[in-house]
């Protein structure tokens, strides 16, 4: 069985190769059979990468120990969910796991109906993408090994088990979500590439590809989320983010993707930025492979990483590879790219736009030179010195509030040129709004002088997407003479991809008023405590009542400790908190379990850290402010980002403002004429 | 048309500029820590109040945790794996880490005390059995002993 994986793994390697060239000869000969025996070889490739992955999932619920992957990652008390998990747990499984998600998605393009002149060169790329994983796969980190020692027929009865940190729902979600959110930017990438090859100048590539970025997108958004709420429940340390190169390095080709999200809308409706887009999405795709390079590597040091290995290498080298490749192409073909047009304003969301840009691609540049700092300064100086979190935080608060700021400007700006009247107009009931708020927030006590900003930004913000809102809502009221409910219905409805957009954008402004409001306002105390007595924290009176041991299934026990939470003002009962040690069967390590109370205001984040046969305990507690509107606001980007992908009307680009001076106007009037 | 590309390209630039800015900026020494091992430190390779960030071995079954005091302490001791009888003591003033005692490693940043200890603000462990788990001594499946045979793994 083992060597059926294995063997499928071999001949998906041989056909991904024979793929490859079947595919560009096909185009070379224009041979049509060529080229459905390249996208029967594609289909195959997906089949064996199934198969594979089929008989590791087999063999890891079934609890087939002599296979050291299963060994090492499962046991006979995991619960089934976890031994399911097992499969993205390790190195080879998590390859594994990649493979199957390229593999597919390059049917998908192989087959696709949409630019069916690009999909052959499209699919010979995400080929050979998936032939360097099946490379790793078969030679580097093969599945299906065999423990030592084990002979034909021998049978090995208990695994070493999962690592009690990765026995959490977190992280079933997160490596799951990173990697769709990773894997996914081959496509765009595939058809970037492609549309250069082709010598294709136009945004088929673009269109083609939107709903493959968004979605990645919001993949690798979710990734990111479901790491800091990991890290948040499970590491306790009392922080969701923490600089780390490996959360950096899922949050680079995020933050290019973003850029690249905004500045596709340019050269749809502008015929502008395209080496701009290519560069983009090259980026985007090598920094996903990149950051399997530091994941793999252990060049840096970090809390993630998957031990060192050899492997690393031949990821950079495939990076490397990826990049010159593709730099040759856009340098080679960049007088197709050159711009359709040039700026007619300098106040004009196209403006704002590549303001945008430059902003999120400044933050991802300085963050990955923070990131390989160590790597810079020992090349360039000799000594190796790293960068931490106040670096990242000194450079990204500023860049990240411009940022935040822009985003409420822009809705208040038309393409091509907005009139300085007009803006002025918009302008100045939401920044006087922000600046009441600010003055309130001071009045309260308030003095930070970044939380004041930051607030003031986000009502700014939030005030003229609401104001874009109901005006576009009476301006279609007026028009149709709709009630107002509906007419807002109507209005979001018919320009879904616009007012998604929004969602997202106030999703965001939630997470920075978390994020805010977490950095600068938490507090944290660590005590030790004799049964019965007391500490005080913020609003709050935490009394230590009892400690106690209990057993919570799959053989893993829990000493936990009590601790009734009462309002600190009027001593009134608010309830308890149960922070927990957890140990495992298979590990001698225990795991913190958060006592959490959670509420919109504040999050009461308690962790049982050490005791004594007194039952004297020692805790550490934080009080980390608005937490809960981080999840608040991943769980908004969820929904506006499918509101602008649900397929049907309303989804589609808007219209092309290529006509000077005669654009055309939606009958909502949704853009300023 | 060329007044508004000259407007566009001031803003671009300050952009730029900024960007720049924070970025240098940010590269203080309060920012950064230079990389020691824990002989050079020994040694008396230091300055006092520079961040250094040190890469070592710890020695687990030696270390020491008081709850009791304010701050918390945590006392253990750091080393380079090839000169193990060579050991730095590093102060932490936070809570013991979950994974402390399966740690193979450790890596610590912050400042030495004037009487030649380290004081610890950040602490992360090293475990490259974290996700790889259970160092078993690499066994060699028939697969990779075949692919060995024929020269394709080493």
């Amino acid at each position: 069985m083992a060597e059926v994986g294995y063997f499928s793994i071999v001949l998906a390697l041989v056909l991904s190769l024979y793929g490859v060239a079947a595919f560009v000869l096909a185009l070379r000969h224009k041979s049509p059979a060529l080229l459905e025996s390249a996208k029967g070889a594609s289909l195959a490739v997906a089949i064996l990468s199934t198969l594979a992955t089929s008989v590791l999932l087999y063999f890891l619920i079934s609890g087939e120990y002599s296979i050291k992957y299963v060994y090492e990652y499962t046991s006979n008390d995991l619960p089934l969910f976890y031994r399911f998990s097992a499969w993205w747990s390790g190195n080879a499984g998590s390859l594994l796991l990649w493979l199957i998600l390229l593999s597919w998605y390059t049917v998908m393009v192989a087959f696709s109906r949409k630019a069916k002149q690009m999909a052959p060169y499209a699919s010979a790329i995400l080929l050979l993408n998936s032939a360097f994983f099946l490379f790793v796969l078969a030679f580097l980190a093969n599945p299906f090994e065999r423990v030592e020692g084990w002979f034909p027929g021998g049978v090995v009865s208990n695994g070493s088990g999962m690592n009690p940190m990765l026995q959490n729902p977190g992280m079933v979600f997160h490596p799951l979500t990173t990697y769709l959110g990773y894997v996914g930017f081959a496509v765009p990438f595939a058809y970037g590439m492609t549309a250069l090859i082709m010598r294709q100048a136009g945004d088929e590539w673009i269109k083609v590809t939107r709903r493959w970025t968004i979605t990645t997108w919001l993949f690798l958004s979710l990734g990111n989320l479901f790491g800091a709420k990991w890290a948040y429940m499970e590491l306790g340390w009392g922080g969701y983010w923490g600089w780390d190169p490996v959360e950096n390095a899922s949050f680079l080709p995020w933050l290019l993707a973003s850029a690249f999200l905004h500045s596709v809308m340019i050269q749809e409706r502008k015929n502008m930025l395209k080496i701009w887009n290519v560069v983009l999405v090259s980026l985007t795709y090598i920094l996903t492979l990149f950051g399997t390079f530091l994941v793999r590597s252990g060049v840096l040091t970090s809390v993630h990483a998957f031990g060192n290995s050899k492997l690393g290498w031949y990821f950079l080298a495939f990076t490397l590879f990826m990049l010159a490749g593709s730099f040759y192409l856009i340098v080679d073909r960049r007088q197709l790219l050159s711009q359709g047009r040039s700026f007619e304003a300098f106040l004009s969301k196209e403006s704002s736009f590549l303001i945008n840009n430059l902003v999120l691609v400044g933050i991802a540049f300085a963050i990955f030179l923070g990131t390989v700092f160590p790597l810079i300064s020992e090349a360039v100086r000799g000594v190796k010195v790293s960068v931490g979190a106040p670096f990242f935080n000194a450079v990204s608060t500023p860049l990240g509030l411009g940022l935040f700021l822009l985003m409420g400007i822009c809705p208040l700006i038309a393409w091509r040129k907005a009139s300085s009247h007009n803006l002025r107009d918009n302008f100045l009931p939401s920044a006087g709004l922000a600046i009441i708020t600010v003055l309130f927030l001071v009045i309260t006590g308030m003095r930070k002088p970044y939380a004041l900003i930051s607030f003031g930004i986000a009502v700014f913000t939030v005030s003229t997407i609401f104001r874009e809102i109901i005006r576009g809502a009476s301006v279609r009221h007026r028009l149709t003479g709709e009630s107002y409910p509906l007419a807002w219905l109507k209005l979001m409805g018919r320009n879904r991809r616009r007012y998604g957009g929004y969602l997202i954008h106030l999703g965001l402004i939630l997470m920075l008023v978390a994020v805010t409001g977490s950095h600068t306002y938490n507090l944290d105390l660590t005590r030790s405590l004799k049964m019965g007595e007391s500490l005080e924290i913020g609003s709050y009176k935490l009394t230590y009542e009892t400690l106690d041991v209990k057993v919570i299934g799959n053989g893993r026990e829990a000493v936990y400790a009590d601790l009734k939470v009462y309002n600190r003002a009027n001593r009134r009962l608010l309830g308890s908190v149960e922070p927990q040690k957890v140990f495992y069967p298979t590990s001698d390590q225990p795991a913190t379990e958060v006592g959490l109370r959670s509420t919109w205001k504040e999050d009461l984040y308690v962790i049982l850290a050490d005791w004594d046969k007194q039952g004297t305990a020692t805790f550490k507690v934080f009080v980390n402010p608005l937490v809960y509107w981080l999840w608040v606001g991943g769980y908004v980007i969820i929904f506006g980002t499918i509101f602008a992908l649900w397929p049907g009307r309303g989804s589609q680009t808007g219209a092309r403002y290529l006509r000077d001076g005669a654009e055309v106007i939606h009958a909502q009037g949704k853009e300023t004429a | 048309m060329r007044n508004n590309n000259i407007k566009l390209t001031i803003g671009v630039l300050v952009i730029l500029g900024a960007v720049f800015y924070l970025i240098f900026a940010g590269l203080s020494n309060a920012t950064t820590a230079y990389y020691l091992k824990v002989s050079e430190a020994l040694q008396g390779n230091i300055e006092f109040g520079k961040f250094y960030r040190l890469e070592g071995k710890i020695d687990v079954a030696n270390a020491s945790f008081d709850g009791k005091t304010q701050p918390v302490v945590l006392k253990f001791q750091i080393y380079d794996e090839d000169s193990p009888d060579k050991k730095l003591i590093v102060i932490y003033n936070d809570i013991k880490p979950d994974n402390f005692q399966e740690a193979t490693g450790a890596v610590v940043e912050g400042k030495f005390n004037p009487d030649g200890t380290f004081h610890a603000q950040n602490l992360n462990l090293k475990c490259p059995s974290k996700y790889e788990q259970a160092d078993l001594t690499q066994p060699d499946g028939k697969i990779s002993r075949f692919l060995k045979a024929l020269g394709l793994k080493k």
